[in-house]
């Protein structure tokens, strides 16, 4: 019941999508996820797979980053100061 | 001053064995007076603004998750864990600027600075390390500042 409660929370393609990044994670590190827990590369794609509430937060962490991508985040004058002193 | 460091919630920073340290409604008055960095999750979103409502002089922290990277074969020896060090020497900078002085408008900039900086080293160099930005970035996005942006210590 649960499993089924859990279908469909990412969107098909974003899943893809997550999942195919999280393929290039090197094997040797995990994620921390305040109290939910540590986490191999492994184990972050099977939480995708399931769409759990973890796989829902690695999932929203990626579209996040996308968004500020899209968004420019790396023309704004914060991280243009930083490139500038470097 | 006063520095957390363990799991939390919306409502909420835990100490040892999840033990509830400061909730919201029961005892933020303990943070009357105080500046407060919590570096656990989520207590940015409620704990922390109701504890700035009920009189404590500044809280930072974060309104979501605090998302890190660690190294397996570093578990023993974290200090010389470097994927790590990418998020902790940033969220260190909050307590390190505060203890020097700093205001916690300052200290919450400079630990932005340092996001700043581990993202841009990652991205500049095209490192193997890159998928860490988007977690960077997410912790950054989510570090929280709240109070009089002028109080220190």
């Amino acid at each position: 019941m649960a499993e089924k409660e859990n279908k469909n929370k990412i969107n098909k393609d974003v899943k893809k999508i997550v999942i195919a990044r999280l393929e290039v994670f090197p094997a040797d590190k995990k994620i921390s996820i305040g109290s939910k827990g540590e986490f191999t590369k492994k184990e972050m794609i099977d939480h995708v797979e399931k769409e759990d509430d973890i796989g829902e937060k690695i999932a929203e962490v990626q579209l996040n980053y996308l968004q500020a991508l899209k968004e420019g985040i790396f023309y704004e004058q914060d991280f243009i100061n930083n490139t500038t002193k470097t | 001053m006063v520095f957390f460091n363990g799991h939390g919630d919306n409502d909420c920073v835990k100490g040892h064995d999840d033990e509830i340290l400061l909730a919201v409604g029961e005892n933020e008055q303990l943070l009357i007076s105080k500046i407060v960095y919590s570096l656990s999750c989520r207590s940015g979103k409620n704990l922390g603004p109701k504890s700035v409502q009920n009189g404590a002089l500044g809280y930072l922290g974060y309104d979501d998750d605090f998302i890190f990277f660690i190294e397996d074969d570093k578990i023993g020896s974290p200090l010389e864990d470097k994927t790590a060090e990418l998020f902790l020497e940033a969220s260190n900078q909050v307590m390190i600027s505060l203890i020097k002085g700093h205001t916690i408008k300052e200290s919450y900039e400079k630990s932005k600075n340092i996001f700043r900086e581990n993202i841009l080293r990652l991205a500049a160099n095209e490192s193997q390390d890159s998928y860490l930005i988007q977690f960077l970035v997410w912790d950054m996005q989510h570090q929280v500042c709240l109070g009089e942006e002028s109080a220190h210590f």
